[in-house]
């Protein structure tokens, strides 16, 4: 409580004296003095645990005083009056196993004041450090920049140009080497995962393939017959997010894809999506001209699983689990030699926990400080094209080339909400007249908010190779 | 007394001021001194984990205070398995083999190593190493089988039996060599006996007990250890989970001996077999097995204490729509919306006439369909179909709801006849997805209702061998997927031989949640024969790695093909194998070391670029 002086203003020196005092006593006290490392680790000084059984035996039931029955009442809620029958024996007997454990390990009674942290990762700020530092550190800033759509309708306007049908007409296209194209450009595994899986995380991945084939034109001379037959341009691959619940791989989206463009007859695609291992989204079309800008968003499902951990001699049960959207965006455009393809699988998480322990002496649960949240796009970029392009001199002379591009790469964005959440065991002891609860803490998780977007691969020879027509 | 006011006024408060400043500064110098002794401790157990896959140098040297073990002689050979430490030590003298657990572990590591990382430590000696771990981390890569025959919730339990025993970190047992042993036993730290092993002859059987005198686990475990004449130790199925209690202070010994292990009883030696009678287990067991439903209400009605009805209509009603809603807020919200719905069903007919006055591009509009789906109550179901037939012309909206109600656990029949009146509507733009689902209700109801699994599946197979054009083939080829019922095998595999590729992948993938064993023996065939299929055979045993069918076979099988068939494969497969075996090796830890293995040979087939 503040005081005021005569002239109306705060009594600062007793303020402050206040204000000092609490502080030092928050810095020194067994609470802060439990906190990591002196934790649950042994590094505690054991204390003599208290024999409430027999205090219980020698004073009789707990609620009236009278003889001690087979069985006496408890309070089923902290606040709340005692109301639910106990087995005396089987209650007295894992009080006091429990209180044994307390002061050995805590060196703490159940007597005693005040919550106990009974495990938490020591070294909180670091590891969210490490984590925030291992998800921004995979994501790579550099690398050719994705086109835009613009840019990429540019390119296949070039492909639509008249001019193509006649440069084929009138030139062969040759490398001066005379050899085949065979060009394969492949992102494999590019992923990312974050740490601390043990309890919850996130990772997301794909592979992806571009190529560029053809066959070898024979002898090594200029022949007019245009760009060979068997030419075929292909983007394949698959994408796949999901998380980890207490180390257990939960795929959520996975797409598989295939786009074929060959010169010589129609494009195709094949493009399917995954959710939990199931199809749910098939899309197959074939023809000279695809161009497909979707959005899918399949309804969430959650999945959970459940966890044993143990706060002392108790085991207790959490369950966690993953619910959010999913939801694949397309946009592509396909022709004969020509394949283009932005994919942006997403996922959405919310980790959700609960507890539950079967004993009697105590109840457990999970206290959400902060939904933990995540959501990671990937963005899966390819290009595999030959196109026509006309090269215009000063004088108006036209020249014909084949242009060759290609371009895969697959841009990352992760952001995650800060969040933890804590277990927590409340042991419920009797005390003078009436009960107490005192509260065990198991903090089993956090996260600090962030934010990351990169390449996981991103390697391209946008229009670096071009192919004199002669 | 304006001299004495002065001075209480002036100087003795700023006396008091500069006193308690220095106290402070005091009192935060102690605090920030016990903080970073905190963090450079605990700095080196998260980087201990980074190297900790160097088994192959690695060897652990465990005793726990001196009353029950003292120091023991002897170190085996050890995979560590990142965050998890077993340890099996070997007394020589004694001839005993031990399983312990300890929050210390000894390093040695090899000259190369040694100055890189002797700073990582508490202390060297001896060219070992010795780092203090805190014992409540979880142990979450202990390995375990998921052989056939045990069932996913014994394996389940298994593993969470395996993970609480390493979070208790209380216990510990001792084997002997078969030789020798007639029984031995385990106490707890308090001298109880929990762990007790007998032994005819042929087999060792594991009973143990818990803490507190109840039964734990009623199961029985097959331990084989033989030493063959060169010395090594043979541990063949062996029951690892594996404790030692380190209260207070350890003690270690300095010299190590080294006893090497071939790979496979070195794989072994984390095997678990257990066969456990559940129902046994449930009245021996009362808090294994969890009222999983009694867990999540309990929490929900916490999270749910200060909401109602008419709170979550404002919520919703009243939440704001700018052009990028934050996903927290969504989320959060969605969280109460299937909370509510979770605990009382009555409202699926609430929010069903709340999703009406929604439209379906409202970022809550999916929240509502995710929860009917989520909570898959019957009135949910019914609900969810009400708003399909509603928006039936509307292709984004209706998929929304058959993905919502495609995944219930208990697909109800008055469901299921609708999704296959949907499917077999060839107008309804989402007719495919409608046989998807309907094929995933197959696989919801095969451990509830076989017969109506069965229809269903039967029905695609008809349809299937009905199927004149492509897109029919490969939609009930998707469906029969998501099934897995596999009633007609041999009409799935036809399709394997198509000419058409979109047909071969599709049928490939149609068998991946296949258990039937013939599956794994096609995919080998079809994976050697260098083609089309690799790929999309890669990404069904993935699939099948996800679902621990058949993990055995298929982990041989690709090993054995990445180790001598590697120079075979083409830059994207060798990359997905590459995948493929870190899949396995998360599934299941014993295949990490398999991985790191091929990893670690990688230079030898120019594939390093594939292990990154």
């Amino acid at each position: 409580m503040l005081k005021r002086n005569s002239r109306g203003k705060f009594h600062r020196g007793i303020f402050m004296t206040r204000l000092l005092v609490l502080m030092f006593l928050f810095l020194s006290s067994e609470a802060f003095a439990q906190m990591c490392p002196a934790d649950c680790s042994g590094q505690n000084n054991p204390v003599k645990p208290f024999d409430f059984k027999g205090r219980v035996q020698q004073t009789g039931d707990p609620n009236t005083g009278g003889p001690l029955q087979g069985t006496f009442k408890i309070p089923s809620r902290e606040d709340g009056p005692a109301d639910t029958d106990a087995p005396a024996d089987q209650f007295l007997g894992e009080l006091n196993s429990f209180e044994e454990w307390s002061a050995k390990q805590c060196g703490e009674s159940l007597n005693q004041e005040g919550d106990v942290l009974v495990a938490s990762p020591c070294n909180n700020e670091m590891m969210n450090r490490r984590r925030a530092a291992a998800v921004i550190g995979a994501h790579k800033k550099e690398g050719p920049a994705l086109p835009g759509q613009a840019a990429v309708n540019q390119v296949f306007n070039d492909a639509k140009n008249p001019d193509r049908q006649e440069a084929q007409k009138k030139f062969a296209w040759q490398r001066n080497d005379g050899t085949a194209l065979n060009h394969k450009n492949c992102f494999i595994n590019a992923n990312f995962e974050t740490p601390g899986k043990e309890i919850f995380g996130v990772y997301a991945g794909a592979e992806f393939c571009g190529s560029l084939t053809a066959s070898k034109i024979p002898n090594n001379n200029p022949v007019m017959v245009g760009v060979p037959k068997d030419a075929v341009a292909k983007l394949q691959g698959s994408a796949k997010a999901g998380v980890f619940i207490f180390n257990k791989d939960i795929n959520v989206v996975r797409l598989t894809a295939e786009m074929v463009s060959p010169h010589a007859v129609n494009a195709s695609r094949n493009f399917t999506g995954y959710v939990f291992g199931k199809a749910v989204y098939q899309n197959n079309l074939s023809g000279k001209d695809l161009a497909w800008d979707y959005n899918y968003s399949a309804g969430s499902v959650e999945k959970a699983v459940s966890q044993t951990f143990m706060i002392g001699p108790v085991p207790v049960q959490v369950s966690a689990g993953a619910r959010g959207a999913v939801g694949i965006n397309f946009v592509t455009r396909q022709t004969g030699l020509y394949a283009n393809a932005h994919v942006l699988p997403y996922l959405d998480t919310v980790a959700f926990a609960s507890g539950a322990i079967n004993v009697v002496i105590a109840k457990a649960g999970v206290e959400v400080v902060l939904n933990p949240l995540f959501r990671d796009t990937l963005d899966l970029y390819g290009l595999e094209a030959i196109v026509a392009t006309v090269i215009q001199d000063t004088q108006g002379n036209k020249a014909y080339s084949f242009v060759s591009s290609s371009h895969v790469a697959l841009l990352n964005k992760v952001e995650a909400l800060s969040g933890q959440f804590n277990l927590f065991l409340a042991v419920l002891r009797p005390k003078f007249f009436g009960w107490k609860w005192k509260k065990y803490v198991m903090n089993l998780f956090s996260w600090e908010g962030i934010k990351a977007q990169g390449y996981l691969y991103n390697k391209g020879d946008f229009n670096t190779k071009v192919y004199d027509l002669k | 007394m304006k001299a004495t006011a002065f001075f209480f006024e002036k100087v003795m408060k700023k006396i008091l001021i500069a006193f308690f400043a220095v106290f402070l500064t005091a009192a935060a110098y102690w605090a920030f001194q016990k903080k970073s002794s905190s963090e450079n401790r605990v700095n080196k157990e998260d980087k201990l984990t980074l190297f900790s896959n160097f088994e192959a140098n690695v060897y652990f040297k465990m005793s726990s205070h001196g009353t029950f073990m003292g120091n023991q002689e002897g170190g085996l050979k050890i995979h560590t398995n990142l965050e998890g430490y077993p340890v099996i030590t070997f007394d020589k003298n004694s001839g005993l083999l031990k399983l312990v657990w300890s929050p210390v572990m000894v390093l040695k590591v090899n000259d190369v190593l040694k100055e890189d990382y002797k700073n990582e430590f508490d202390t060297v000696k001896n060219e070992t190493f010795y780092a203090h771990f805190n014992k409540q981390m979880v142990m979450d890569k202990i390995y375990y089988s998921k052989r056939a025959g045990i069932s996913p919730a014994v394996q389940e339990m298994i593993l969470n039996f395996n993970k609480m025993l390493a979070h208790q970190a209380a216990w510990y047992f001792t084997l002997a060599p078969l030789e020798k042993t007639t029984a031995v036993s385990g106490v707890d730290i308090w001298g109880e006996t929990i762990i007790s092993l007998d032994n005819n002859g042929a087999t060792t059987t594991a009973k143990m007990k818990s803490i507190e005198n109840k039964s734990i686990q009623n199961g029985t475990g097959d331990f084989e250890i033989t030493r063959e004449a060169d010395g090594k130790v043979l541990v063949e199925g062996s029951q690892k989970a594996v404790m030692g209690n380190t209260e207070g202070s350890t003690s270690m010994a300095s010299t190590l001996n080294e006893y090497s292990l071939k790979t496979k009883e070195y794989r072994e030696l984390g095997e678990m077999k257990i066969e456990v009678d559940l129902s046994q287990l449930e009245s021996t067991l009362p808090w294994m097995v969890v009222d999983a439903k009694a867990m999540k209400e309990n929490s929900i009605k916490e999270k749910l204490k200060n909401w109602d009805k008419n709170k979550l209509s404002k919520a919703v009603f009243g939440f704001k729509l700018p052009a990028n809603p934050s996903y927290k807020d969504v989320a959060e919200l969605s969280g109460i919306i299937s909370d509510m719905l979770y605990m009382d069903h009555t409202l699926a007919k609430t929010y069903y006439e709340w999703v009406k006055k929604l439209r379906p591009d409202h970022p809550l509009y999916g929240e509502f369909l995710k929860a009917l789906g989520v909570v898959g109550c019957s009135e949910c179901q019914e609900m969810i179909l009400k708003i399909t037939d509603d928006y039936r012309n509307n292709e984004a909206a209706t998929q929304k709801s058959l993905v919502a109600v495609g995944f219930v656990e208990n697909p109800e029949a008055a469901t299921e006849e609708k999704m296959r009146e949907l499917g077999e509507d060839k107008k309804f733009k989402n007719s495919v997805v409608a046989d998807f689902m309907l094929g995933n209700f197959a696989s919801a109801l095969a451990d509830k209702d076989q017969e109506r699994s069965k229809k269903i599946d039967e029905d695609f197979v008809k349809k299937l061998k009905k199927s004149s054009t492509k897109n029919e083939i490969l939609r009930y080829l998707g469906a029969l997927g998501n099934s897995g019922q596999c009633t007609d095998y041999e009409s799935i595999v036809a399709f394997t031989k198509n000419p058409d590729l979109d047909i071969r992948k599709d049928a490939v993938m149609a068998l991946r949640n296949c258990k039937n064993e013939n599956v794994d023996k096609l995919y080998r065939t079809l994976f050697t024969e260098k083609g089309e299929l690799r790929m999309i055979i890669v990404q069904a045993v993935e699939m099948r790695i996800t679902n621990g069918i058949n993990l055995d076979q298929q982990f041989d099988f690709f090993v054995k093909w990445v180790e001598s068939q590697s120079s075979t494969l083409d830059q994207q497969e060798m990359g997905l194998v590459a995948g493929l075996l870190k899949s396995f090796s998360r599934q299941d830890g014993r295949f990490l070391e398999q991985y790191n293995l091929i990893k670690k040979n990688c230079s030898k087939n120019n594939t390093c670029a594939y292990f990154n």
